[in-house]
């Protein structure tokens, strides 16, 4: 018995999707005043400095499953952080992929490891490599700048 | 509090299965109800707004209050809820909070595993985890990733923190700077709201709190930086439960 759910909650809405979300390119992330690189099936790019307050709908993306996909743009929320932006893919009514357009500033900068040469550390490199997992242990998206972009894609997309 | 959570439970039969799977998307609901300040009316943005005293809240959100606190000390300050606007903002560990409560919703299944976004909890029997590529956005499930634990046993609790999805949304309380000390944190343990915070509060303070959350028992894997020849440069505890070597 596997359940799988996505609640988002802002506004008072709970969305329930079907399991596990299509895998999402690596998001580009800029410098910090430099373009956003624009991701595949999004027809338009906001200004981070220009807010768009108005979510845009473009259909794009291959057909994933049977229905057609479309995404749904967030508008680009700004805070003291930055400016983020969500955009959701839907197919037939079903959340499929939700990606950051814009997440903040910058990019988080690489940081050698000898800052840390703790003996008792083992130091090591890894690669990514498919694994036969239950479950994958990442970084969440919490914040509050993206989720009001992601509730303003669901609501787009006339989901919530 | 928005998040992706999926839940896998192994044991009761399927009608029971459900109804554990619907009373710990409630509970998850109701701590929403509690504490989200994205929503004027919930106990949270009226305690930010001084409309509520702490003394007039619910126990709950006194808990986890209390527990922002005693993070706070046992990190040295690099878990701090306080925002930069002096609102107190439990956000940061009130996502793992509920799921560990919710999860008590499960206890009549023999196994069970829940993932909630990047957060894990597992109880019964081994179970392989994998740990996110940092590059990945959106849910990681199903991509490629960099190393592969065992929960079960001494640690059932697995919480990743980083820049992945939204960069610099975790400040350094120190220098008031967007953190950027490593690419992603990993901890282990047996609490997935002590796992989430130190996550989190390595995140903020970089190697100082390295040193604390491994005097305090923790188990850690640390994303230091991208190679430019691919892959990642990394370090670990000795007694971090990789399958990989």
């Amino acid at each position: 018995m596997r359940g799988s759910h996505l609640a988002v909650v802002v506004g008072g809405c709970a969305v329930i999707v079907a399991a596990g979300f299509a895998a999402a390119p690596p998001m580009k992330l800029g410098s910090a005043a430099g373009p956003q690189e624009p991701v595949p099936g999004d027809s338009h790019q906001a200004d981070p400095n220009q807010p768009d307050p108005t979510p845009g709908a473009t259909a794009g993306g291959s057909g994933v499953g049977g229905g057609q996909a479309q995404t749904f743009d967030g508008p680009a929320v700004s805070n003291v952080r930055g400016t983020y932006q969500a955009q959701i893919t839907v197919v037939d009514g079903v959340v499929t992929d939700v990606v950051a357009l814009q997440a903040g500033t910058s990019a988080a900068e690489s940081v050698a490891v000898n800052s840390m040469a703790i003996p008792l550390f083992k130091e090591r490199v890894l690669e990514a490599q498919s694994a036969d997992v239950e479950a994958v242990s990442g970084a969440s998206f919490t914040s509050p700048a993206f989720l009001e972009s992601l509730a303003g894609a669901f609501e787009a997309a006339g989901l919530s | 509090m928005a998040m992706a959570f999926d839940v896998t439970v192994g044991g009761p039969d399927e009608d029971q299965a459900k109804a554990a799977i619907d009373a710990f998307h409630r509970e998850l609901l109701r701590a929403d109800d509690l504490f989200s300040l994205f929503r004027p009316d919930t106990v949270m943005s009226r305690l930010a707004t001084g409309e509520l005293t702490i003394a007039e809240a619910p126990a709950e959100v006194v808990e986890v209050l209390h527990l922002c606190d005693e993070y706070r000390i046992a990190t040295g300050g690099a878990f701090d809820a306080k925002r930069p606007d002096g609102v107190i903002d439990p956000t940061g560990i009130v996502k793992t909070w509920a799921v560990a409560r919710a999860a008590e919703h499960l206890a009549g299944a023999d196994t069970w595993l829940v993932s909630a976004s990047g957060d894990v909890l597992a109880h019964g029997g081994e179970r392989r985890v994998g740990i996110a590529d940092p590059r990945v956005t959106g849910d990681p499930a199903g991509t490629d990733v960099i190393d592969v634990v065992t929960l079960g046993g001494t640690y059932t609790a697995l919480a990743t923190s980083g820049s992945a999805q939204v960069a610099d949304h975790i400040w350094d309380p120190v220098t008031g700077e967007p953190a950027r000390h490593f690419v992603q944190v990993s901890v282990a343990g047996s609490d997935l709201v002590e796992c989430d915070a130190w996550a989190t509060a390595i995140c903020a303070g970089g190697g100082p709190v390295v040193e604390r959350a491994a005097a305090a028992g923790l188990e850690l894997l640390i994303v230091a930086g991208e190679r430019s020849q691919g892959g990642f440069e990394a370090v670990s505890t000795p007694g971090w439960p990789t399958v990989r070597e």
